[in-house]
């Protein structure tokens, strides 16, 4: 044990990186080892419609990974996208489990992004309701239809289309429309004073005892 | 003096006033912001809606409550029960129309107030109330509380031996059914007697007339002939048939129909084996909400060579909106076209969730035969090299401190040439039962050893007898 413990040290003369404090702002849900797939479905597509809000969505991710200090989790981008690959819907899914503090560090970021994103959030799904009360279509509005569409498109080449619930999404281009609407809604939740604890909490109803 | 406390957000805005309840001349001047520590009145706000909130602690109490666990159904999707509905206080539920909510307040006394909501008014006011939540210096006392909700049991919950309990009382029963049995006499097996008489007849025949026999063969050989070739030019229709079918682009369900029903099925035992174990580890994975099961639900499942499900349909009396209970809608593939083209072979399986919370998956037409376990390696040198390889690994990740509840966990391996644990079964109850607590899951390669788009073994496999013993040790010998 001693030997193991004094190659370890001459190997790697940097002591190992602490845990970012950032992951104990979201309580650790006891009893449970790690994510459910469903849990780990939500927060990919949470971080897919960030992506279809802004252009170069993932470089804002990553930029707010070395913001928040999440490195140890996340040291790059690689490590990230196998993290997002924990989504059962995704042609490259890799049927890992999220550990809880993977899925605090991807929650942190989508409710950071969200709150970064707050204003567009809010005239995207004002516009939505200006539409809802004229009776057109989701799709009228020129931002909003801007998002649909690059959502479709990033679900399109991402998703799993022999999985026959993503088949049924892309069977018709409105049939992502409500599921794209709804992650703007959960979206403008996450970002609130303490979204990101409601989020993360959220994550495991249903799950529990 | 009353303090007011205002958090306003563009379309909601919560106003409460109240007092110090310890305040004294000295510490009213000593602080900017003085505690409100008595909430006289609180008051809730939308510009555009009318008309406003208004009560009490009571009413602030429950605002929070019901705005916080509505917020939290919206962000999971897991809608609340319905039992959380109060016969007074604040009550939300979604509207029809996607997109708007509905607020109730009642009262204790006086008139039940209703809101029609937005989602934007509806997330400015959890804003007002995280903003109120986190202010220090207004009614600390209150807090706010999220927890996960809805009790749904996962599997991994359950104590093991309560999922054992099933299987332990359905074996006892096995084995007083088997004593009982043991009693009644085995009936006597009787040769059937030919009569003596046809023997004879037939003797004679052929004996007696033995220049008649080359005729009458050739003369029944012609008719045969005329059918085969009948047969030969149906067949040819039947392929032309679905040629046509498959230059349509997208796959119907009539598709689907026509290759389930006319494409081959596998009937080679051993694969149908590997199938079914390759199904019956993923439906075992993936099924989570075991509890929720009143009744067992029975379906035909139909799986091609590469494990996935390309249909299923409920049987047995099994309610079609079940379905929602079991992981089958999740794990449905639809098939390409290619495999249209290819008429992909299927096989069906009767795969049940019992309310026991047990998982039961059999091939639908049973075994044509008795199952192997496919190619083996041969090589003892080789044998004897992955022995010792599987029972290091596997040797690492056991010890004593894992409770068997005293058993021995015995199971037979498939390892590929290069040491990778391919394939395993359970050969005893408690391995069968208490699986998950052996390295073996975690060890296996699900593509180990196969080609791509087939769960069957391609490469010769070493197949080894391992028992997990209670005491920390694992023994390893071939199978």
């Amino acid at each position: 044990m001693s030997q193991s413990v004094s190659r370890l040290s001459e190997y790697s003369p940097l002591p190992p990186r602490p845990k970012p404090l950032i992951l104990d702002t979201l309580p650790s849900i006891p009893d449970l080892e790690g994510c459910s797939t469903r849990s780990q479905q939500r927060l990919d597509l949470l971080l897919l419609a960030i992506e279809a809000l802004e252009l170069g969505g993932s470089e804002y991710m990553l930029a707010t990974v070395r913001d928040l200090e999440l490195q140890t989790l996340i040291p790059g981008r690689v490590v990230l996208w196998k993290l997002r690959c924990t989504n059962p819907w995704r042609r490259s899914y890799n049927r890992n489990t999220l550990s809880q503090d993977q899925a605090k560090a991807l929650t942190i970021i989508a409710g950071s992004r969200a709150k970064q994103l707050t204003l567009l959030l809010r005239q995207l799904l004002g516009a939505w309701q200006d539409l809802q009360a004229k009776g057109l279509p989701p799709d009228q509005h020129y931002r909003l239809s801007e998002y649909l569409e690059r959502f479709q498109a990033h679900f399109r080449s991402r998703m799993n289309p022999r999985r026959a619930r993503v088949a049924r999404y892309l069977s018709q281009p409105e049939q992502l429309h409500p599921l794209a609407l709804d992650l703007l809604t959960q979206l403008l939740f996450c970002a609130g004073a303490t979204g990101v604890q409601r989020l993360w909490v959220s994550l495991f109803d249903g799950e529990v005892i | 003096m009353t303090i007011k406390r205002q958090y306003s957000l563009p379309k909601c805005s919560l106003q409460l006033e109240g007092m110090n309840a310890a305040a004294t001349e000295d510490n009213e001047i000593d602080s900017h912001r003085p505690l409100l520590s008595v909430l006289l009145q609180a008051e809730c706000i939308f510009p555009d809606r009318e008309p406003r909130l208004l009560g009490g602690r009571d009413f602030l109490e429950s605002l929070v409550n019901a705005v916080s666990l509505y917020a939290q159904g919206v962000l999971s999707g897991v809608s609340q029960p319905a039992a959380t509905h109060r016969e007074s206080g604040v009550n939300l539920w979604p509207s029809e129309q996607p997109g708007y909510h509905h607020l109730e307040w009642l009262p204790a006394e006086g008139q039940p107030v209703e809101l029609e909501l937005s989602t934007l008014h509806l997330a400015d006011l959890v804003d007002a109330i995280d903003q109120f939540f986190a202010d220090p210096r207004t009614l600390p006392d209150m807090t706010l509380q999220l927890t996960p909700v809805s009790r749904r049991y996962r599997q991994a919950d359950i104590p093991l031996a309560v999922r054992a309990q099933p299987l332990a009382t359905g074996l006892g029963s096995l084995a007083i059914a088997a004593l009982l049995l043991f009693f009644i006499p085995v009936p006597e097996v009787e040769e059937p007697t030919v009569p003596p008489e046809t023997t004879e007849e037939n003797g004679e025949t052929t004996q007696t007339d033995p220049d008649e026999t080359p005729a009458d063969a050739s003369g029944e050989d012609d008719p045969p002939d005329a059918d085969e070739t009948n047969d030969e030019s149906d067949g040819a229709d039947d392929a032309s048939e679905p040629e046509r079918a498959d230059t349509g682009e997208t796959i119907t369900a009539a598709e689907l129909e026509e290759l389930l029903s006319q494409g081959e099925t596998i009937t080679d035992p051993t694969e149908v084996r590997y199938i079914e174990q390759y199904l019956y580890r993923e439906l075992n994975r993936a099924w989570e909400e075991r509890d929720r099961l009143s009744t067992d639900l029975a379906y035909r499942v139909t799986a091609t060579v590469d494990g996935a499900i390309v249909a299923y349909e409920p049987v047995d009396g099994t309610p079609e909106e079940r379905g929602e209970l079991t992981p089958l809608p999740d794990l449905q593939f639809l098939p390409t076209q290619a495999a249209i083209a290819q008429r992909e072979a299927t096989v069906d399986f009767k795969v049940v969730f019992t309310q026991d919370q047990v998982l039961q998956v059999n091939p639908w037409h049973g075994y044509a035969g008795t199952p192997t376990l496919g190619e083996q390696i041969e090589d003892a040198e080789t044998l004897g090299k992955l022995q010792d390889e599987l029972a290091q690994t596997l040797g690492e990740d056991w010890d004593e401190d894992v409770d068997t509840l005293g058993n021995d966990l015995v199971f037979r391996v498939g390892v590929t040439e290069a040491g990778e644990v391919a394939d395993y079964q359970a050969q005893n109850n408690a391995a069968f039962t208490l699986s998950g607590l052996t390295p073996l899951p975690d060890r296996l390669e699900p593509n180990a050893g196969r080609s791509t788009g087939s769960v069957i073994p391609g490469e010769p496999l070493g197949q080894f007898q391992v028992v997990f013993k209670p005491d920390g040790v694992v023994e390893v010998s071939p199978f």
